[in-house]
């Protein structure tokens, strides 16, 4: 497996504060991992500076062999933590747009989930609920054929029938070669879904390891470890 | 790219902007009317009411205008600085596509903002038969202008005219470049920086006169020497095309500092907390 994204003495400092402290991090493709740690460790700074919404102070990152910029938006797929829709816009006029910026969305693919989910695409963000809202965008990032899918607290703010549509949406939308990172501090929720997790902690990484091998030789759920690690 | 960008900023920010526009030609409108009904602009003794419904109108015009310039400024700093840059700033797009595809829908917005505007003006205060005979009688003017009297004032002063609209919408999206800059307030950041920028430049401004002004007080003297004859008019067009070609080379420099800014900023220094 070639790696798609590597991460080299990465540093962001906000001012005074380090919100990610010379960190090294190489991650393979085709996996699903789990981009672990408390509020405020560090996970959205990592994810936007995938996503070259931030700049590194220092170190390097690289995604799929380039740093961040206009050939690694072709290829990587972000749903912040935050909705980015503009509310007087419809959800057809999103399918559009995303069909028309990203060779690899599949409209096809969007229409039928949000068919399934019984949104009319011709209603406007406005009129949707919060969760709904986020459902959508959801929708309009899996429905990327992506490289790489970075997924900021997908389930943070959603009820748990929600959680699951959407845990069952990043499952039955992946593809294989594909790699998905997603940020959360509900570890419970994704652990089952997970094939490797990184642990990060005051801009540090704590842990990187195999689901798998945290089962077998360590004999603990991710959960358990986590708030082994974590404890306060 | 750049088409992409273009034709979704122009669906977004249009239809708010038409809607404004013509609800401002409609208040032109029964303006106009109203005033007729008074007795007109042109009576000898105009009643303090017309004076009052032209002013109202006039001022209405002059706040959709400022709200166009700062309407397309806003809706820049809002794709790109705000939440909604989490997905435009994720599009495959460079920093300049960004930038000349919201710019160009801006500077069209713009155009024909000051059209608008002049026809709106024109509907307030001009009769039919005087508006066709400044329609009528323009074209001459100009021409005679860049034939006869001043072709390079006169094509600096169309170079200028042209400039402009970029200039004004380079300087609001290098204010929202700068904004972005700060960790918190971006929005009183981004308004600060662009009255911040404005004094500078009008600084700057005052600073290159004050060196021009010798040089400019000699053409001043030649003038008065010459006295009133062609002489005068010579040195006196020679005096305006100095200080527009100036004020030109000035504006340039500016705007091509703020598109390099803004994009160095959107390339480097994206701040997306």
């Amino acid at each position: 497996m070639s790696a798609i994204l590597e991460c080299d003495n990465l540093t962001k400092r906000y001012g005074a504060r380090t919100a990610l402290d010379h960190i090294s991090l190489t991650l393979e493709s085709g996996r699903i991992i789990g981009l672990l740690g408390p509020n405020g460790s560090g996970k959205s700074t990592l994810i936007k500076l995938i996503n070259d919404l931030l700049s590194p102070t220092e170190g390097s990152i690289r995604i799929a062999g380039h740093t961040p910029g206009l050939e690694t938006k072709k290829i990587v797929s972000y749903l912040p933590e935050r909705t980015y829709l503009d509310e007087n816009l419809k959800v057809s006029s999103y399918i559009s747009y995303f069909a028309d910026f990203y060779e690899d969305f599949d409209t096809g693919r969007a229409v039928d989930m949000l068919h399934k989910l019984n949104i009319d695409p011709e209603l406007r963000i406005k009129t949707l609920s919060k969760g709904t809202q986020e459902k959508v965008q959801l929708i309009l990032v899996m429905s990327r054929r992506s490289r790489l899918y970075c997924l900021d607290e997908p389930i943070a703010g959603v009820d748990p029938a929600a959680r699951d549509y959407i845990l069952s949406t990043i499952i039955n939308n992946y593809d294989e070669n594909a790699t998905i990172l997603i940020s959360t501090h509900l570890i419970s929720d994704v652990e089952n879904i997970l094939d490797e997790v990184v642990f990060i902690h005051n801009g540090n990484i704590r842990l990187q390891a195999q689901v798998d091998d945290i089962r077998c030789n360590q004999g603990k759920s991710i959960d358990e470890l986590f708030r082994e690690v974590f404890k306060c | 790219m750049l088409r992409k960008i273009f034709k979704y900023e122009w669906k977004t920010i249009s239809p708010l902007l038409l809607g404004v526009h013509g609800i401002g030609l409609a208040v032109a409108v029964i303006c106009r009317i109203g005033i007729n009904l008074m007795g007109g602009v042109r009576s000898a003794d105009i009643s303090i009411m017309t004076a009052l419904l032209l002013m109202a109108a006039i001022m209405a015009i002059g706040c959709i205008v400022f709200y166009t310039y700062f309407y397309t400024g806003y809706r820049f700093y809002k794709s790109v600085f705000t939440q909604q840059g989490y997905l435009t700033n994720t599009l495959p797009v460079t920093a300049d596509q960004m930038i000349w595809g919201k710019g160009l829908t801006a500077i069209i917005w713009i155009v024909i903002d000051c059209l608008w505007a002049l026809a709106a003006l024109f509907i307030l205060v001009l009769s039919p038969g005087e508006a066709a005979e400044i329609f009528q009688e323009l074209p001459k003017a100009i021409g005679s202008l860049f034939h006869n009297e001043a072709p390079v004032f006169t094509w600096l002063m169309v170079i200028s005219v042209i400039l402009a609209p970029f200039c004004m919408v380079i300087q609001i999206y290098a204010a929202a470049a700068i904004g972005n800059l700060f960790t918190g307030h971006k929005l009183l950041a981004t308004i600060g920086s662009y009255i911040g920028i404005s004094f500078i430049q009008q600084i700057l401004g005052l600073v290159i006169l004050a060196f021009s002004a010798p040089h400019m007080a000699q053409l001043n003297y030649q003038i008065e020497q010459a006295g009133n004859n062609a002489y005068a008019q010579i040195y006196a067009i020679d005096a305006m095309t100095r200080y527009v070609g100036l004020g030109l080379a000035f504006s340039t420099l500016c705007a091509v500092g703020f598109y390099f800014l803004s994009r160095y900023v959107l390339n480097h220094k994206l701040n997306l907390e």
